[in-house]
């Protein structure tokens, strides 16, 4: 339900558009809020629960809305553990449901999975902050998966 | 000059030289490489002392499996044609230094082009995403990877905004990201890992180029962007 937090075992996966890696390296950049959001978007593998995730990321791509770059990537995160890494600079930090209606108008199925990082700073209120955190999140990059199949 | 020596086998009780050093010494010799002016005994070890050029030095045939002159760069080493031997390299230092220097710049070039071509893929991102590309931000982040004598190359990415953002790190988990704002100057995020095992300084700011410099200096992190 919307707003629910994701338990600290789980696993979620975020978007990376080709500029933001470089390598195997995810830059903080991916993890900072653009002008107007409030939330950074993300997918939550395990809402498709006992499944392989392979079988879990198919179902995230199936239904994500964004085009995505044959270069991009899934780069993913375990809840718990980045919330752990940020315990003291953002302790108010978190990982909640934001599940997503079907629109039919705009083409698009239900996103049951996709959910939101709460609680990041304001970039245009503390930029300097906002880089940091970022850089901070994309520490606990524990695997990067290719955006399309 | 410095010399490496490695010698896992030899122990006091072996009297005779090797024989791979004698005939490894032997033929340098032949080749006016080396002139062996004496063979002695110092502590029971035979030393060679040898003139080689306008440098005197002296090895202990106990310490020595074979001998390699490694500040001539185009001669192939002596030592292949002895067997398993272990080596010495002995450096000529204004050669050492040069090869070194001459490395790095190589190195640095090599950056330098690397990042041209990563940039020109950030061109395509910033099409295939509608985002402009800060034109002051390049051009800031050119000129200060060209104000790095011997530049380490890092990673490059183009944010939301338009900006270009160089990152620097090594494996401990020291970190240099510098997000390139236009007008020389810099928004900048460091992590510096401290002694203490779990400590680690965070530091994010805006600075002028000379300021960042400064503190990257002061954090002794200049290791992560030029070598």
């Amino acid at each position: 339900m919307t707003g629910d937090p994701i338990p600290g075992s789980d696993y979620v996966v975020r978007y990376v558009r080709p500029g933001l890696i470089d390598g195997e390296d995810v830059d903080g950049g991916a993890f900072v809020l653009r002008p107007g959001e409030a939330g950074l978007s993300i997918n939550w593998l395990d809402y498709y629960s006992n499944i392989p995730k392979n079988q879990q990321l198919h179902l995230v791509r199936l239904l994500f809305r964004l085009t995505v770059a044959r270069k991009g990537r899934f780069t993913e995160l375990n809840v718990g553990k980045t919330k752990e890494h940020l315990i003291e600079e953002l302790p108010a930090l978190s990982f909640v449901e934001d599940p997503r209606c079907a629109d039919p108008a705009a083409g698009h199925d239900a996103d049951p999975s996709h959910a939101i990082i709460d609680g990041l700073p304001d970039p245009d209120d503390q930029p300097e902050t906002a880089d940091m955190i970022g850089v901070m999140i994309a520490e606990c990059v524990e695997a990067i998966h290719p955006a399309t199949e | 000059m410095e010399a490496v020596a490695y010698d896992d086998s030899t122990t006091d009780a072996e009297l005779a030289p090797p024989l791979a050093i004698d005939q490894l010494v032997s033929a340098m010799s032949d080749e006016g490489l080396v002139s062996i002016k004496r063979g002695s005994l110092q502590m029971q070890k035979p030393i060679y002392e040898i003139n080689w050029y306008d440098l005197d030095f002296e090895i202990s045939a106990f310490d020595v499996r074979a001998l390699i002159v490694s500040s001539e760069p185009r001669r192939e080493p002596a030592a292949s044609a002895f067997g398993d031997i272990k080596l010495i390299e002995v450096y000529e230092p204004r050669r050492a230094l040069e090869r070194e220097v001459s490395e790095k710049v190589r190195a640095s070039r090599r950056a330098v082009q690397a990042y041209k071509d990563r940039i020109g893929a950030l061109h395509a991102d910033a099409l295939d995403n509608d985002i402009s590309i800060n034109a002051h931000s390049e051009s800031n982040f050119l000129s200060f990877i060209n104000s790095l004598p011997f530049l380490k190359k890092g990673t490059l990415f183009l944010l939301e905004n338009g900006n270009l953002r160089a990152v620097w790190k090594s494996a401990l988990g020291d970190y240099i990201g510098l997000q390139f704002l236009g007008g020389q100057k810099t928004q900048f995020v460091i992590f510096k890992v401290r002694e203490r095992p779990g400590k680690i300084a965070r530091i994010a700011g805006q600075d002028d180029f000379k300021g960042v410099h400064t503190l990257i200096s002061a954090l002794e992190l200049n290791g992560l962007l030029t070598a």
